[in-house]
């Protein structure tokens, strides 16, 4: 690493821990006010995103014009800026004797099952809709869960963030882990495994449909179900208000496993994103369209 | 009827089913039946001939050796869900997860096919 590179780094860093501390001691409501601030500037001064954003929500077809899709774009800069405020905030106040007070599981029956039998792995594929970090908080009260994740590129901030967002039944595992069968151990010990399946990436990829255009998707977790057989759930906390939560399962998502390993993983790998695709567009201003979701393909 | 899947599958076992499996299958039908009985030596073969056809995997697999470690071998936490998909699928057999973890090893992993052939 280049001095000038760890320089850079170790600035973002410090940024980001004075952030932390100021969000930390103030309170709730000055933080939200601070981070509905954070949106319109980043949303003014961000160019780039900006017009990811704005595109991909006329791609989607979800606003029909510039004006519309605007707005919904700042809309959703600002649930993204809330999200991190929130889920700093919520990390110090959200406990295993609170948290059904913010959070509110609205779960069928079989999800509930599952979530509460101590001895059976699950999986459990999430978007970035609503708040996936205190989803993932508030699941882990019922559960130990593993989340894999892709780590940034500053490792300082990487270290910071992964000891942060760590709880006692809470773990950030790299997507990158050396131990292929890391997430398979988790699941014998009768964790919960989860992933965000709505971001694109570039290997052990499949191609989906989602709102319509083909996009990469991760297929670890589509073949942790094939291969494990563990149950399958989509889950995601959508925003109630603040610091409060719904927190919604669909499935247990099935697919009868056909002997063509690729048909199963693009069979079940669809079936989750169209269910990300019905959350996406019953709330549109929680979920976070600045990716760029359709990357890699011709003419995206 | 176990006489001919004998024959068909050069299996010589009785016809006796296991609690295991399945009850709506006709009685004294052994789902073992649709598994080839392979010698260690053509599982070893099996399985090199497998790793060969791992697309995204890029190892030599001449190099392997029964003390190899798996997880040594270059596999990542996808390129092993995928080999075990088609493993199972090869050998027309159901690894267990529990049995998944356990294996550190490619003796291990012979072994263990070894015995999962064997009924």
């Amino acid at each position: 690493m280049s001095p000038l590179l760890k320089l850079g780094y170790l600035i973002q860093l410090v940024v980001v821990q004075t952030l932390l501390v100021f969000i930390g001691l103030a309170p709730l409501p000055l933080v939200l006010a601070a981070a509905d601030l954070g949106a319109v500037l980043s949303f003014t001064l961000w160019r780039s995103r900006r017009r990811t954003t704005i595109d991909n929500i006329l791609k989607a077809g979800i606003c029909a014009d510039e004006r519309g899709a605007r707005r919904m774009a700042l809309a959703s800069f600002r649930s993204f800026t809330t999200l991190i405020a929130e889920s700093i905030v919520g990390r110090r106040r959200l406990t295993a004797s609170n948290w059904a007070h913010h959070v509110e599981m609205r779960l069928s029956p079989e999800a509930e099952a599952l979530l509460r039998d101590p001895r059976r792995g699950l999986l459990v594929a999430s978007a970035h809709i609503g708040n996936w970090e205190v989803a993932a908080h508030a699941v882990s009260m019922l559960k130990p869960i593993t989340v894999a994740f892709r780590p940034f590129h500053n490792p300082y901030l990487e270290k910071a963030a992964r000891k942060r967002r760590t709880g006692e039944n809470l773990r950030y595992v790299s997507r990158e882990e050396p131990n292929p069968m890391r997430f398979v151990e988790s699941l014998t010990k009768g964790e919960i495994v989860a992933l965000m399946i709505d971001q694109h990436v570039a290997r052990g990829h499949v191609a989906v449909q989602f709102f319509g255009r083909p996009a990469w998707t991760t297929q670890i977790l589509a073949m942790l179900h094939l291969t494990t057989r563990a149950p399958l759930l989509l889950a995601f906390a959508l925003r109630t208000g603040p610091l409060r939560y719904e927190v919604r399962t669909v499935g247990p998502i099935e697919r009868a496993r056909t002997g063509d390993r690729e048909k199963d993983v693009l069979a079940l790998t669809q079936a989750l994103t169209d269910e990300i695709e019905k959350v996406a567009r019953a709330y549109p201003e929680q979920y976070m369209w600045g990716h760029r979701r359709w990357k890699g393909f011709p003419g995206q | 009827m176990g006489s001919v899947w004998g024959i068909l599958c050069h299996i010589d076992r009785p016809c006796k089913p296991s609690p295991k499996e399945s009850s709506c299958l006709p009685r004294g039908f052994r789902t073992s039946y649709f598994r080839p009985r392979m010698t260690r030596d053509q599982i070893t073969e099996n399985l090199k001939s497998l790793l060969r056809q791992q697309k995204q995997l890029k190892i030599e697999v001449d190099k392997i050796s029964p003390e190899s470690r798996i997880d040594a071998i270059g596999f990542d936490s996808i390129t092993i869900l995928d080999f075990v998909y088609d493993l199972e699928e090869r050998f027309k057999i159901r690894i267990e997860m529990a049995d998944l973890v356990s294996i550190r090893h490619v003796k291990d992993l012979v072994g263990y096919l070894e015995g999962k052939l064997a009924g």
